[in-house]
């Protein structure tokens, strides 16, 4: 309300500057006027009217009754799509619904769960009921309601090392493609600041494939769990669109983390720049095939903790795969002891309630990228993660 | 060239440059008019809104206490009326009770963050009457208060000037046969409500049922998908004969429970991939109440409205649109009702109204 009432005087103030330095540059210094009366009353008429348009014009849009339809015959309310048809927002409807993001059809109304076409708050950002992106976003996914909580380790009081805050930075890590250090990008949130919808596409499209998610929270009981996140194929700033969930996603903004494809030396990764089509993603990577395994098959690194270690020696299965990115970037979770690299009996995946918030359970919290309890958003802290691959006895 | 000739086009110019200064006049004090009207607005704060809305009487628009620091509300999800007509908003954001009249005048407040599971190592900053979000909160017959204590993992009870009475469950110890708390411990409680000596809450799939002094007595639900399955519910009500109702908010539904949690029904159709889109029917039931004649209300929090079932369960009617004048809602989050009247927690408005149904 406050920042509605203050954008009102700001244009109010606007307009009275503007017309006054009309009628100001329209005489000399000697007082005469620059140009007839009756150009000058034509100009006079011209700022009142648009002046009065402009201010007849205002209360009409912060106030529009939908009530009467008629008043705007070209627009009809409940179709958002003959307005929005073609646009790579709308028209992705491929995934399974997911709330009111996506499927949008002929009878559903999914657009006006979030939007308001007339009458839209004036603080409201694209419409919509919030003054910007993750204050829309909130209104549900505040841990009560949705899913893919954030902020919520952080909301209980627990210790945060790291996260992808939003409404708060403008820095990428890892970023400046050339150096490898921290670029500062133009994303989508408040004052150019990392949003919710920079990764995820509110309206399910333009989305990745769907694969094998960890967010169980709910969905514990529910065999074959898939999901696209609605995360986009082109994340802000990405110069290309990444169809399937992996490095290359990462890398559409972590350009400097990237691996084979610049000068810089980072750890490798499997992307398609560098290993071609065949390249390791999420949903097809090799994962062991049991506790204290040392065989390998393909599959999905989601709902197990099969595929956070690499046995020694590597199997046919892995060839000279590097990992993806999530292999070490992923919520925390306990796997692959330093001695064997394996996983015990004690470390297969659990969760055992909503958000992995139970200690017991492995991962525990499943709120990765938004915010871990591990430094860096990795698994593991220190030779714990890297002993899942490197065993000391392959070491020289 | 006669008189006339010479004369006409300067007496047209005349005319135009006349008709001009004219009209420049009325548009510059139809623009002080308007300019007025709008500083007007500005100075009072009471934007002319439509007052009347379909089927709803609005009675009073209720911003926040209007003193202190914060005298707006942040995000309220929960309101109740007390047993003498006093309402009581959950004002989540800011971590707070605010207390009104029943004309919606502001009376006090309490409460404040405090945070009772800490990361280990840090002291716990709760102490009795602080909260963590708090999300819901109802009264009983003698007018205590029970409050939703979310991220806290507990409910607190209050008397009707908000001393503190009691808190329950254990936080810090697992509940019966488990509950959403964090590290297992306590309830995660999104909804609850007091019916006779029982006090009913959810958390993220199930339903505990508590005696007024925090008594575990039952514990009924479980997550899934399957009919009566539990996903996020955020509200209970609980009418005659001990009918337990309860919005599944992630599938759109509210479910009615037997006592002893039995299935009864369901209305709404659950989220899946083989619908094509929002039905219309429930977009995103939140807090509900029944009233004294069995009639459940829903508030629609994506529907930006309240809807009416029967306690058989079937659909009853729909009130409210989206917006920001009276009668009008955004984001409902709860519903509270007594002598008819309701009082409705709006997150998206940030208010609390209260409300006249006429139909």
């Amino acid at each position: 309300m406050v920042a509605a009432l203050r954008e009102r005087v700001r244009l109010a103030c606007s307009w009275c500057e503007n017309a006054i330095g009309f009628i100001q540059e329209s005489r000399l210094p000697n007082g005469a006027r620059r140009v007839g009366a009756g150009t000058m009353a034509f100009r006079m008429f011209i700022i009142g009217l648009v002046l009065v348009g402009s201010l007849a014009a205002a209360p009409a849009a912060w106030a529009y009754s939908e009530s009467d339809p008629s008043a705007n015959p070209d627009i009809d309310p409940s179709d958002c799509e003959s307005c929005h048809t073609g646009t790579p927002e709308i028209a992705g409807t491929e995934e399974a619904r997911q709330g009111p993001h996506a499927n949008y059809s002929a009878t559903s109304r999914s657009c006006y769960a979030c939007h308001q076409v007339h009458q839209a708050y004036a603080d409201g950002y694209l419409l919509m009921p919030g003054a910007t992106t993750t204050e829309t976003c909130e209104l549900c996914h505040d841990g009560t309601g949705g899913k893919g909580v954030y902020g919520a380790l952080e909301a209980r009081g627990l210790a945060v090392a790291s996260q992808h805050r939003t409404e708060v930075t403008t820095q990428i890590p890892g970023g400046d493609e050339a150096t490898g250090g921290m670029a500062t990008a133009a994303l989508s949130g408040y004052q150019g600041t990392l949003s919710c919808g920079d990764c995820h596409s509110p309206h399910g499209g333009g989305t990745v494939e769907p694969f094998t998610t960890d967010r169980s929270r709910i969905e514990t009981d529910v065999a074959g769990f898939f999901s696209n996140q609605l995360l986009r194929r082109a994340p802000t700033g990405a110069t290309y669109e990444i169809g399937v969930y992996g490095s290359d996603w990462c890398a559409a903004c972590h350009s400097g983390r990237a691996s084979g494809v610049h000068d810089l030396i980072n750890h490798p990764v499997d992307t398609s720049a560098t290993v071609g089509p065949t390249a390791f993603t999420y949903e097809s990577v090799q994962v062991v095939d049991g506790v204290d395994s040392p065989q390998t098959v393909q599959g999905s690194l989601g709902r197990s903790n099969f595929g956070y270690v690499m046995p020694w020696p590597r199997t046919a299965g892995q060839g000279t795969h590097a990992p993806v990115c999530q292999q070490c970037h992923e919520d925390g979770r306990s796997v692959g002891d330093v001695a064997s690299g394996r996983i015990k009996a004690s470390e297969v995946f659990t969760v055992t309630s909503a958000d992995g918030g139970t200690a017991g359970d492995n991962p525990r919290f499943q709120n990765f990228p938004h915010e871990s309890y591990v430094e860096n958003l990795l698994i593991e802290s220190y030779d714990d993660l890297c002993s899942n691959c490197h065993h000391p006895n392959q070491l020289p | 060239m006669t008189p006339d000739a010479a004369v006409t086009p300067v007496n047209s110019r005349m005319r135009i440059r006349r008709s001009m200064q004219i009209l420049s006049a009325v548009l510059l004090v139809v623009l002080l008019v308007l300019l007025v009207l709008l500083f007007r607005e500005l100075l009072t704060g009471a934007p002319e809104y439509p007052v009347s809305q379909e089927g709803i009487r609005p009675l009073h628009v209720i911003l926040g206490p209007g003193v202190g620091n914060r005298p707006f509300f942040d995000g309220p999800m929960g309101v109740t009326f007390g047993a003498d007509g006093r309402i009581y908003v959950a004002d989540s954001g800011n971590h707070r009770v605010v207390v009104f009249d029943s004309e919606g005048e502001y009376l006090f407040q309490f409460g404040g963050l405090g945070v009772g599971k800490p990361a280990a190592g840090i002291e716990p900053s709760w102490k009795p009457g602080l909260f963590n979000y708090p999300t819901d909160i109802c009264s009983d017959d003698v007018g205590n208060i029970y409050v939703a204590d979310f991220r806290n993992d507990q409910i607190q009870v209050f008397d009707a000037d908000g001393d503190f009475l009691r808190v329950f469950p254990d936080r810090n110890e697992p509940l019966g046969r488990g509950a959403s708390g964090q590290d297992g411990a306590g309830i995660a409680v999104t909804s609850l409500t007091v019916h006779g000596e029982r006090v009913y809450a959810t958390d993220t799939y199930q339903v505990a049922v508590f005696s007024t002094e925090g008594e575990l007595l039952d514990q009924f639900g479980r997550p899934g998908a399957e009919p009566g399955d539990l996903d996020h519910p955020n509200g209970i009500a609980v009418g005659a004969p001990s009918v337990v109702v309860v919005s599944n908010s992630n599938r759109n539904q509210v479910l009615a429970f037997a006592p002893g949690g039995r299935f009864m029904w369901s209305f709404g159709k659950p989220l899946g991939n083989d619908l094509a889109g929002l039905s219309g029917e429930l977009e995103l039931p939140r807090g509900l109440t029944i009233m004294d004649d069995g009639t459940v209300l829903v508030a629609d929090a994506l529907a930006d409205s309240i809807v009416r079932l029967t306690l058989a369960g079937e659909f009853d009617g729909r009130f409210g649109t989206r917006g920001a004048a009276p009668g009008q809602f955004n984001a409902p989050m709860d519903v509270d009702e007594a002598d008819n009247r309701l009082a409705i927690a709006e997150k998206g408005n940030d208010r609390v109204q209260v409300i006249v149904i006429e139909d």
